[in-house]
């Protein structure tokens, strides 16, 4: 009996007081989206998106705006207008305005990175404009927030977005003789959006946008395995006076091999890429096997033109989204990083050597 | 010591189970970050250099089993009689509290800082306490097969670890062997608190059937703790910058933060949850310990000295509220373990030695 | 640890002596108590039949025992054997045995020449069911032979599989007013002695009034009476019980009970069914896996639930949210009384429908099951996904070929639900452990429970979780013990034929 009364004693204080905080699912708003503003010195909006279910299964898209001087106070404002908590659990992408990108932005990747319940695979981009308005549109059928991470998600996967979540943008924000990069939005009209390039940070600060036809390139460059496709354009047609005969050309893997000499002075960079693709279209006559090889040889020279270009235009700037330090660390012992960056990286000299092996043409020649 | 009986005793394949069981705990969860504070990426060759290290103080510790004939407490009366054996066994004694109350506060922080910010530590530890000392009353079978379950089914936790490939740089580690061998030796002290807990087996020694058997499987056991977290701390060396690792307080919980699957988004909830089941062991085993080791010294029943453990740890943990409080706590588990494996457990082998050949003369 | 002796209570020892009259004047008071005088017309010697109507087959006294009795030379009891076809005849002259003699079927006979001897005739009435199918072990293929309530009828059921001298039955008389027979059966010089021993103990101690059926025993056997989990396997099927013993368990029989008791048990045996035995090996891991599955499934899916919609919505996949959110927006109450309110419903219907006569039971569980799950939907009382899971749970609870772990898991599903609530995911792995701390301790006879999954036995993992061919299960199961551990031995490898050989 005194056995019976103490355990219904404990289960009783064990209601009581060791009960933790309850989110039940419909009594919240659950953040998809945020996205920041530049306001003035020391001021910035944020935005908040979360979908409103309506009782017929289809998604509202909810937005709560408010101005503060950081991201946190930002988020007690937007509570005080909100009618249910917002809890950033589900957080899919962050939106940060242009102008707020080139004044720095590691205050919300720290913020990011210290709530617990943030998820490392979120989408941080750069928008160009107002990241406030875009959030506000109207996209697709299942809210803004899934629009915009399967908007990212598939052209990281089949196209030329070369692959970003927040872990990769913090992994390469405090990788030693590394920077770290963004993709860049930009609102079309109300109902969509457009990946239009890929924002270049040093340390974290926006300094230099790739437009979207060099995305290819640059993807070869950085990600491990690249798929993406390119337009090549291989001169003129034979009698036609202005149209120029092109080739699409689709990468199905690519891969590219940093090699460096580190020990010579100046440092040797060889950039090897390997790409392996399929001709998707082709506005030529006949697509002959000798043609193929006019396609390949043209590609491996846009490849090697323009990464050169790129490369160099890395180091004038001082940034290295490619990892060149990185990969020279790997090869020397007491590596200084400071001495990398102000003395040896600016005299490397770069070399790429591309080689492009196209497979198959389709069903017709 | 009285005799135990044959069926209160386990087989010697178990050992396995119990040993790595109790030094997986809570220290696996944020170790690379202390480790490569001294030898950055080189702090995988620290992981292994500790675990080396515990090969053969397990070797010493079976000497000195075998010699004494018994437990830690026969080798203490052994080596230096009675009553200062008794002050070391007491010294013992609070040492596993602490161990108890290192991985139960620790484990209570992880919860508050990832899952329940508002989890009343006293309530949380109270019940923990009350399954300890239900599954303690058992007897050393129970505890073995809690020992068991918690390595079986837990296992899985490693291949989520896949996960992480995709997003992660091998080549981080690189250039190898690239910090000063003192650095290095630095990090294997600072590792030393992960490892802890085979020290277990100085008081169980003597429930084991065939206890001599039982030692291949305890360096087994060894050799797979040390290959566990070898490969932990390299996958994490590679999914982190390094800058980023020193941010990182609990690594291998991070690291959780990017598994996927397709019918839960986040993994590190049920992670910390199946923790719970990983700890278990760890504290039913200490405290078995460190009750068993008051039971031989006093004339207190074991129920009865494992119920005022249990009351002691719970107040102890009630007071380490914050972060650094519990960051001293576990520095200081550390170094204690550290100079008891090191230092004490050598020097009681060379007096076990020299005072059984001096009984053996007599 | 486990207490072998339940009732501690003094046998009585101070039996009063029943003498006949005692007798005679207490079982007079009962209207079926009959006497009846006859005088031998040939020889004159007088004797009386005493009998209770109701218990006796009235045939054998009218075709066989009175016709022999006053036609021949009947002078006294050492005639008896010689006049009267009947099989059990005994003479004695120990008062005691009338009473229970007499309320087990048998007439007395006494004779007015000799006041001290009289003689007991068999004319019991055997009134039973007739052997017929299984209703709780119910198998599509194989033998549909169940037990019936007479002791001696399931004795040769299991007899008839097992014509060797080996199997011992052992036989006690328990429970004070219900003089219960019970029988305790085994091979004999198989089956490890411990096990025996331990179970002969225990039925021995056993110290109560009434034993109706072997779940009582069962109960007050039982090595840890406050657990839900049953620690003795019952089975009704005369196939099962034969193969067990052959494994070199030990079964306990009850008389009016058609459930015999197996022991040792463990885990895993509950959710082994006889039938797959007699399906292919793949087929029967195949489903004793799914069984498993839907076990695990149907105690931790509730929980989950209401876990994840308290706690953790980050869990939650995206494409569900809007389904969840939806489901659960018009609806009043927190997860955890949604969730409440269907188990319990679901418990109210499986009452009714247990308690309720066939015709009337089917109805309400289609009501039940459709109108109320549906209405109470568009009521807006629970969320059409918890239906459908809590609907899924209950089913997947069906699975387990024994009953009494059925309802075991009714049970734990609750323990677990309120953990859950509590603390979330963390609650339930809490719950789990307590759980597993239990199992951990509880023991069948002193056997470990959780064997072969704790102590790890390899030998013995080859036919619990999933089964293995005949051919290379060549062991009996290493935690009964048995003095003969091998069943047949492994042929040598058969040669191998190369191809077109």
């Amino acid at each position: 009996m005194k056995q019976l009364s103490l355990i219904i004693l404990l289960i009783c204080s064990l209601f009581l007081s060791g009960c933790v905080e309850k989110e039940i699912l419909d009594d919240l708003y659950v953040e998809t989206g945020k996205a920041y503003d530049y306001v003035g010195e020391n001021k910035i909006r944020g935005t908040a998106l979360f979908p409103i279910y309506l009782s017929d299964k289809s998604i509202q898209n909810g937005t709560l705006s408010a101005e503060a001087s950081s991201t946190r106070e930002v988020l007690e404002k937007l509570e005080r207008r909100a009618q249910q908590p917002l809890v950033r659990g589900s957080l899919d992408v962050v939106l940060i305005g242009e102008k707020l990108a080139k004044k720095g932005i590691i205050d919300i990747g720290d913020s990011l990175q210290r709530d617990a319940s943030v998820g490392a695979r979120l989408y941080v981009t750069v928008v160009e404009g107002e990241a406030g308005e875009l959030i506000k549109g109207n996209y697709g059928l299942r809210g803004n927030g899934t629009y915009i991470s399967n908007l990212i998600t598939h052209n990281i996967k089949r196209r030329e977005l070369p692959e970003t979540n927040l872990h990769l943008f913090l992994f390469n924000y405090f990788q030693e003789g590394q920077t770290a990069y963004l993709p860049i939005l930009k609102q079309l009209s109300n109902e969509s959006i457009a990946i239009t390039g890929v924002a270049l940070f040093d340390k974290d600060k926006m300094v230099k946008k790739i437009p979207s036809e060099d995305m290819f390139f640059f993807k070869l460059l950085v990600d491990k395995l690249a798929e993406g496709s390119h337009v090549i354009k291989m001169g003129k047609k034979p009698g036609a006076a202005e149209e120029t005969v092109e080739a699409s050309v689709t990468s199905l893997i690519s891969k590219h091999k940093i090699i460096i000499k580190h020990k010579s002075d100046p440092v040797e960079v060889t950039m090897r890429i390997k790409v392996r693709g399929i001709v998707r279209e082709y506005t030529g006559k006949k697509l002959t096997p000798d043609k193929v090889g006019e396609v390949e040889k043209k590609m491996e020279k846009d490849i090697e033109e323009k990464c050169l270009t790129m490369l160099k235009e890395f180091q004038e700037l001082g940034i290295d989204p490619v990892g060149i330090g990185q990969n020279q660390k790997h090869g020397v012992r007491g590596f200084d990083i400071k001495e990398w960056k102000e003395s040896i990286y600016p005299r490397t000299q770069f070399n790429v050597d591309a080689k492009v092996q196209i497979l198959e043409a389709g069903t017709v020649e | 010591m009285q005799a135990i009986p044959d069926r209160r005793k386990i087989s010697p394949f178990l050992v396995f189970f119990l040993i790595h069981s109790i030094q997986v705990g809570a220290g696996v969860l944020g170790f690379q970050r202390i480790i490569s504070m001294n030898s950055g990426y080189d702090g995988w060759i620290s992981v292994i250099l500790a675990g080396i290290v515990t090969h053969v103080l397990m070797f010493i510790m079976y000497l000195i089993l075998e010699k004494s004939g018994g437990d830690l407490v026969s080798a203490h009366t052994l080596a230096f009689g009675k009553w200062i054996g008794n002050i070391f066994n007491l010294l013992f004694a609070i040492y596993f509290s602490l161990l108890v109350i290192t991985i139960m506060r620790t484990y209570i922080e992880v919860l508050q800082v990832w899952m329940y910010p508002r989890l009343s530590t006293f309530m949380f530890a109270l019940f923990f306490l009350i399954l300890v000392y239900y599954i303690v009353n058992g007897g050393v079978r129970t505890i073995a097969g809690t020992a068991f379950f918690g390595t079986v089914l837990p296992s899985y936790l490693i291949l989520t670890f896949a996960f992480t490939f995709k997003y992660a740089d091998f080549r981080n580690v690189l250039p190898v062997f690239d910090h000063t061998i003192k650095d290095i030796l630095i990090s294997t002290k600072n590792m030393s608190l992960t490892y802890l807990g085979y020290e277990a087996i100085l008081m169980l020694y003597p429930y084991i059937k065939e206890a001599k058997k039982s030692q291949k499987y305890a360096h087994w056991a060894l050799f797979t703790t040390t290959t566990i977290y070898t490969l932990i701390a390299i996958i994490s060396f590679a999914f982190f910058s390094q800058k980023q690792l020193e941010k990182t307080v609990w690594a291998t919980l991070s690291m959780w933060k990017i598994v996927e699957m397709p019918f839960v988004e986040r993994f590190e909830y049920i992670g910390i949850a199946n923790w719970c089941l990983v700890i278990l062991p760890n504290v039913c085993i200490a405290i078995w310990c460190a009750s068993r080791t008051i039971k031989r010294m006093t004339p207190l029943r074991h129920r009865h000295a494992l119920i005022i453990i249990c009351i002691l740890c719970l107040c102890t943990l009630t007071f380490i509220t914050d972060r650094k409080q519990v960051n001293f706590l576990n520095t200081i588990s550390g170094q204690i373990g550290f100079y008891f494996n090191f230092f004490y457990i050598p020097a009681l082998l060379v007096l076990v030695t020299i005072m059984k050949k001096v009984r053996q003369k007599q | 640890m486990f207490p072998f002796f339940k009732n501690k209570k003094n046998t009585d020892n101070t039996k009063k002596k029943q003498t006949y009259e005692n007798f005679k004047q207490e079982a007079e008071k009962s209207a079926d108590y009959k006497q009846a005088f006859y005088q031998n017309p040939h020889t004159g010697a007088k004797f009386s039949l005493h009998f209770i109507t109701t218990l006796i087959d009235g045939k054998i006294l009218q075709e066989d025992v009175l016709p022999s009795l006053l036609s021949k030379d009947f002078h006294s009891f050492d005639d008896l054997k010689t006049l009267v076809p009947v099989l059990d005849i005994e003479v004695s002259k120990d008062e005691a045995q009338i009473e229970q003699k007499l309320f087990n079927g048998y007439t007395l006979l006494t004779m007015d020449a000799s006041n001290r001897k009289f003689a007991f005739i068999a004319t019991k009435n055997e009134m039973g069911r007739k052997v017929s199918q299984p209703e709780v072990e119910f198998s599509v293929v194989g033998p549909k032979e169940a037990f019936v309530e007479s002791l001696s009828d399931n004795l040769n059921l299991l007899r008839k599989r097992l014509p060797i001298k080996e199997l011992l039955v052992e036989e006690f008389n328990l429970g004070k007013l219900t003089h219960t027979r019970v029988a305790l059966v085994y091979l004999d010089g198989l089956v490890d002695e411990a096990n025996v021993n331990t179970m002969r103990q225990r039925l021995r101690a056993v110290d109560f009034d009434q034993i109706m059926d072997s779940s009582f025993i069962e109960q007050l056997i039982a090595d840890n009476s406050n657990s839900p989990f049953p620690q003795l396997l019952d089975s009704e099927r005369p196939d099962r019980v034969a193969s067990v013993l052959v494994e070199g368990k030990v079964a306990v029989m009850v008389d009016g009970s058609p459930h015999a008791l197996i022991g040792p048990t463990t885990l895993v045996e509950f959710f082994n069914a006889y039938e797959d035995y007699f399906l292919n090996f793949s087929i029967a891991s195949f489903l004793r896996l799914v069984r498993v599955f839907a076990v695990g499934f149907s105690i931790l899916i509730t929980p989950i639930y209401v876990a994840a919609l308290t706690y953790h919505y980050e869990l939650i996949p995206k494409d569900l949210m809007a389904t969840l959110v939806t489901s659960r927006q018009e609806i009043p109450l927190p997860p955890i009384l949604e969730a409440l309110f269907l188990e319990l419903t679901i418990e109210l219907l499986r009452e009714a429908g247990a308690r309720l006569p066939t015709k009337v039971g089917q109805t309400i569980g289609i009501v039940g099951g459709i109108v109320i799950g549906t209405a109470s939907v568009e009521a807006g009382i629970t969320s059409n996904v918890l239906l459908i899971l809590v609907a899924l749970a209950a089913l997947a609870s069906f699975t387990t070929p024994v009953y009494r772990m059925g309802n075991t898991i009714r049970l734990l599903r609750f323990p677990f639900l309120l953990f859950a609530q509590l603390w979330g995911l963390l609650g339930i792995v809490f719950c789990f452990c307590l759980l597993m701390g239990h199992l951990l301790q509880l023991t069948s006879l002193g056997r470990p429970f959780l064997e072969p999954l704790y102590p790890p036995r390899m030998k013995d993992l080859k036919d619990a979780l999933i089964r293995f061919p005949f051919s290379k299960q060549a062991g009996r199961p290493e935690y009964l013990r048995t003095k003969k551990p091998y069943r047949f031995r492994p042929s040598e490898a058969k040669k191998k034929l190369d191809i077109d050989e």
